[in-house]
């Protein structure tokens, strides 16, 4: 313990947990400290995913890039030949980002029983789940890099949408880890959600519009359409990675304040019934 | 033990009444204003002690104690008197007074309330009563479920065991030691009374069904100090006032004191001449007396040890277990299930631990041993919140940090890299993390596997690896499951010397091991557990002597010998 710092004292009772009060400016840079850690190890998953592979970290780029090949293959030639019109670099945009957002849904589900089993892990879940997050965010930075190679390739122009782009980025890991912490919370009582969720997510990826356009949504649903976030999430991005529009600004900025705010109440439930949770693994 | 006898005493201003029993008003009548308060209490009693079967205050269930002793059944006197309450229902219930009147000292009390406990076969609970009623001391018993006297049966087994108790009350502080331990160091405010120390001290070692067989108070590094001992476990009262010098030389005078026919000492502080005597009067003298004398001559009752206890600044214990209790469903997959669901889940629990404690204060080192399926991992995962409790509280004063093989390792990385991750997670910045790296590689002796991934690792290796990294950062609070047997006999005695210096750094560490030696050698207390209880807790010898017992009767056992009651 270094000099300076308050030793924390903490009380397990049957209710849960209590920690003692720790001056703010510590619990800032508890949270700072608890973040490089989590980057940390974050960058170690990388290298951990790719351990004993012939190529190495190469395949950080090379998956992505397979990934890309795959997807031109489909639309060339399979969904041609089935009549969808969906260009390739739409259907690209939405995947990569989709893709982020089913791993984190899916994933989320073991979090907090996964948590469990670091020893000596901190009181508060605040590594395991910005590990995470942060091993995504690593995942998904190699694809957006990848898809604006891509991108620039096809002819597309590289511009200022795409700081807009990764504002939109920012709300859809918002969002996404929102639900990934309410769904670690469910999923430590309900093992099953996890056999669920997966599939609830392959239906929620063809009710958002990735593979069509949102102007092919019948009116008489919309109203029901519109509040899927990714409803707005897709063509924002879309338009702002090939056309350079911004737009839907309003109900981006919405999911994004949103899903911040309801990770509060999510991170102190997961805290409280951590104890619950665990001793079941 | 025959049948309960119902009985009152009241003992009022030095005096004693008695009704509803015709010994103890005999015994009243032989000696009306007593010498003390105490040795009244407990001569009255002693016609009855023998027949006395339970002594509660209060029912096991707790409350009913504040209606059936403010229900004016009987009532307390408010001048601080002790009274003996019965109920129809053939229980007898002791009240202490806390606010003891000032020509009565509270070890007195203490004195007079564990020679009942003595006298009785079996004693459910005992709270610390109040002389306008039962208040909030006595609810914090009510929940812990004090007991201070039980003889447990477990399958093919009667434990029993007297212990020596050491209460030493400094002017701001308290400590106490059973059998030469110190299970208790802490601040004592002023409200603190020396019976409410005793019944907390005594709450610890619940479970170990102790029987008491001595105790020795002490109220300041020089005060006043009292022995009280049963040498025949008869009913008699061995209190005696005696102002000894505050040092083990007093005890041993005082105690020697209240031996029957043995001649007054009239120089205290000629240890020589003590120990000439001691001698010379062994032969004569009963075989656990004798011991006694030894255990406090040797070590048991340093005064260097007494004053650097109270001079110690840091006296606060980093761990508090009081009475916790985990349970754990049979089957955890059912208990979420569907069947789970409509079925009786309460019955699928099984107590992993029950009512375990302890103190552990800094530079201690507990070793916990027992079976296996005993609760030893279990009560380290409990310490580090990974295991619900379901009673009691764990009180921690800075992190605890559980170490095992093979726990919180990343298969897939390297040694290297898993140096850093554990070193990070001990709260070590990146750059003092990757600082450490070199040394425990040296110290692991692991070389150019370190560079391996540690799915390829021994078993040693692993172990050797996780203790190093452990002990190469200050922790405060160190639990290892199983990781001393690591490596070899040269690695052992490496990371014994080690463990040592870890130890200098003034941190405490609980340490599980099957193997003894460490235990014998190197633990300062022991927690004996069996099943998810505790049995014993006190000095390592002890502790190992008792589970080394255990073991060789189990192995009789299997043999098919017959089974015998624990040696007492």
């Amino acid at each position: 313990m270094a000099k300076g710092v308050t030793v924390p004292i903490t009380i397990l009772t049957p209710k849960g947990s209590r920690t003692s009060f720790t001056p703010l400016r510590e619990q800032v840079d508890a949270v700072v400290r608890d973040t490089r850690v989590a980057w940390f190890l974050a960058t170690l998953n990388l290298r951990r995913d790719v351990f004993g592979l012939w190529l190495g970290k190469a395949w950080l780029v090379l998956e992505p890039l397979l990934q890309a090949g795959t997807y031109y293959v489909l639309l060339k030639y399979i969904f041609n030949l089935s009549g969808a019109s969906v260009s390739f670099a739409t259907f690209f945009t939405a995947a990569t980002f989709w893709r982020s957002h089913a791993t984190i849904t899916i994933g989320a589900c073991n979090l907090l029983v996964d948590s469990g089993r670091f020893v000596g892990a901190d009181i508060s879940l605040r590594i395991p789940y910005l590990e995470f997050l942060f091993s995504e965010l690593l995942n998904f930075l190699i694809r957006f890099a990848v898809l604006i190679v891509f991108l620039s390739a096809s002819g597309y122009v590289v511009g200022g949408s795409y700081v807009y782009l990764l504002y939109i980025a920012i709300a859809q890991f918002a969002f996404s880890f929102c639900l990934g912490i309410w769904l670690s919370v469910l999923g430590g009582f309900f093992r099953d959600l996890s056999r669920v969720v997966g599939h609830v997510v392959w239906l929620w990826w063809f009710f958002s519009p990735g593979l069509y356009s949102i102007g092919q949504v019948p009116d008489e649903i919309r109203w029901l359409y519109d509040l899927n976030p990714f409803a707005h999430i897709m063509p924002a991005m879309i338009e702002a990675a090939t056309n350079g529009l911004i737009t839907e600004v309003g109900p981006i900025t919405n999911i994004l304040f949103v899903s911040l705010l309801l990770m509060i109440p999510g991170g102190l439930i997961a805290s409280q019934v951590k104890h619950r949770v665990l001793f079941r693994v | 033990m025959g049948p309960l006898r119902t009985c009152s005493a009241y003992v009022i201003g030095g005096e004693i009444d008695a009704s509803a029993g015709a010994p103890l008003a005999a015994a009243a009548a032989a000696d009306r204003r007593p010498r003390s308060w105490t040795e009244a209490v407990i001569e009255a009693l002693q016609p009855v002690g023998a027949e006395i079967d339970h002594v509660f205050n209060g029912s096991p269930g707790g409350l009913e104690s504040r209606t059936v002793i403010g229900g004016g059944e009987t009532k307390l006197n408010a001048d601080g008197s002790v009274s003996l309450l019965t109920d129809p229902g053939q229980r007898a219930y002791l009240a202490v007074p806390l606010e003891t009147p000032p020509q009565l000292g509270g070890t007195q009390v203490i004195a007079g309330v564990l020679r009942l406990v003595a006298c009785a076969d079996e004693l459910f609970q005992i709270r610390l009563g109040h002389s306008h009623g039962f208040e909030e001391e006595v609810l914090r018993f009510s929940e812990t479920e004090l007991a201070i006297l039980r003889r447990r049966r477990l399958p093919r087994r009667i434990y029993d065991r007297a212990c020596s108790f050491i209460l030493l009350l400094g002017p701001d502080r308290a400590v106490v030691w059973i059998d030469g331990v110190v299970v208790y160091s802490g601040h004592r405010s002023r409200s603190t009374y020396p019976s409410t120390l005793i019944f907390d001290l005594l709450a610890q070692v619940d479970g170990g069904e102790i029987r008491l067989e001595s105790l020795l108070v002490g109220t300041g590094p020089k005060g006043l100090r009292r022995l009280w001992h049963d040498d025949d476990r008869l009913v008699r009262l061995t209190v005696e006032e005696a102002a000894a010098g505050g040092s083990a030389l007093g005890c041993l005078i005082d105690l020697l004191a209240n031996i029957d026919d043995f001649p007054p000492i009239a120089a205290p502080g000629l240890e020589r001449a003590l120990g000439r005597l001691l001698m010379d009067r062994r032969p004569r003298l009963d075989e656990g007396i004798w011991h006694r004398f030894l255990a406090i001559c040797s070590s048991e009752v340093r005064s260097s040890l007494e004053s650097a206890w109270l001079n110690q600044k840091d006296f606060d214990p980093l761990i508090k277990v009081q009475g916790v209790t985990v349970r754990f469903p049979r089957n955890p997959s059912r208990t979420y299930s569907f069947e789970g669901l409509f079925g009786e889940r309460d019955q699928d629990l099984f107590e992993a631990l029950q009512r375990v404690g302890f103190r552990l204060s800094t530079g201690e080192i507990l070793g916990v041993i027992g079976r296996n399926g005993s609760g030893k991992s279990t009560l380290l995962r409990t310490i580090t919140g990974q295991h619900a409790i379901q009673e009691g509280e764990i009180w921690t004063r800075g992190r605890p940090i559980l170490l095992r093989p093979g726990a919180g390792m990343r298969e897939d990385l390297n040694g290297r890299d898993n140096i850093i991750t554990a070193a990070l997670f001990m709260g070590l910045s990146l750059r003092q993390a990757r600082s450490i790296v070199d040394e425990v590689v040296d110290f692991a002796e692991l070389g150019d596997h370190i560079d391996r991934p540690y799915k390829y690792y021994s078993d040693g290796m692993r172990a050797r690896l996780i203790f190093s990294t452990a002990t190469a950062i200050t922790s405060d609070i160190l639990l290892l499951d199983e990781l001393l047997s690591a490596g070899d006999v040269a690695f052992q005695a490496k990371a014994k010397t080690r463990l040592d210096g870890f130890i200098e750094r003034a941190r405490a560490v609980i340490v599980v091991e099957h193997g003894l030696s460490f235990v014998s050698q190197s633990a300062t207390k022991v927690l004996l557990l069996h099943g998810g209880v505790p049995l014993y807790y006190g000095s390592p010898s002890s502790g190992v002597d008792r589970y080394l017992l255990d073991l060789m009767a189990e192995a009789d056992h299997a043999r098919g010998l017959p089974l015998q009651e624990r040696p007492k």
